[in-house]
């Protein structure tokens, strides 16, 4: 393989990455040919040295996926940390589930949450909506203290809620990390 | 060599040659490989990993013939770790020395 196709073929299997981090990564692997070149190796044999550029570009894109899973923690790019993990090996795959699946356990808690939590805190809306919608005369002081009620709890669960989200992000993105780590450079060795 | 002991220890090797002096990609790259066997690629991901989380920083020089070089030193986090994996690559390597030793004996006796 020569230097360009070494080239192609890394840069084709790069993902989830601006093309800035691209041309970074290409711009390593340009220079340690050029370095070779004066050290009198043909670019089949640094080639050779170098090793597969997919396994390469794997092993950066589960790195970089993991990083800006860090930086951003939204659904995006959760999903292309899990998806680039699964793509390095069998092993990994199956880490993976394990973790969706530990994760899937909490789920029922998570709903609630998430369904929960936002009607409490919009319930006193709720009851102005409802006051027009049946006339205020049917709303009494039970109505109105059952809102502030659901308020406080709202309020303190939301709180709460939000640091449990965060600590469970930090596992997971934990897990992740694991997940590399246990399998890290299989095959590329 | 065995795979399984190179995985992982890359990392460590790379942060002690960059210890001793600045290096640029190809040069850190023979560095190793004259000593081990390793796919030589690797070592990029690795050094890029370093420098995400501040182990390592790079600066450009000119060299004095074709492209100029990225060097890559180390930082004082860097050094942080470095010890922090050398001590428990030491502990580790103790421990296996130890059931080395009690093998060899038993097989004596």
């Amino acid at each position: 393989m020569n230097k360009r196709d070494f080239l192609n073929e890394l840069k084709k299997n790069l993902k989830y990455m601006s093309d800035e981090e691209k041309e970074d990564i290409l711009q390593d692997y340009s220079l340690h040919y050029a370095e070779g070149a004066s050290d009198q190796k043909s670019e089949d044999t640094i080639s050779r040295k170098l090793g597969d550029p997919k396994e390469i570009a794997k092993e950066l894109n589960a790195e970089n996926a993991i990083q800006k899973v860090e930086e951003q923690k939204n659904i995006k790019s959760i999903s292309n940390a899990v998806l680039s993990i699964m793509g390095l090996g069998v092993m990994n795959f199956m880490l993976v589930i394990a973790s969706l699946f530990f994760i899937l356990i909490f789920s029922p808690v998570i709903l609630l949450f998430v369904v929960g939590v936002p009607i409490m805190l919009v319930s006193p809306v709720i009851l102005v909506v409802m006051g027009f919608v049946n006339g205020f005369h049917t709303l009494g002081w039970p109505e109105v203290y059952e809102v502030i009620r659901l308020l406080a709890i709202g309020s303190v669960l939301a709180v709460v809620g939000y640091y449990i989200a965060r600590a469970f992000m930090k596992l997971f993105i934990h897990l992740l990390k694991w997940n590399i780590a246990m399998v890290k450079g299989r095959g590329l060795m | 060599m065995n795979v399984q002991f190179k995985k992982g220890v890359l990392e460590l090797v790379v942060l002690l040659i960059i210890n001793q002096n600045d290096e640029y990609g190809y040069s850190l790259v023979k560095k190793i490989s004259n000593r081990m066997d390793i796919t030589e690629g690797t070592v990029y991901p690795i050094l890029r990993r370093l420098v995400k989380e501040e182990y390592v920083t790079t600066y450009q020089q000119a060299s004095a013939d074709g492209p100029s070089r990225k060097y890559y030193r180390i930082t004082s986090i860097g050094k942080k770790k470095l010890r922090a994996l050398t001590s428990e690559w030491k502990e580790f390597t103790h421990i296996i020395d130890f059931f080395i030793r009690e093998s060899d004996q038993n097989e004596q006796t």
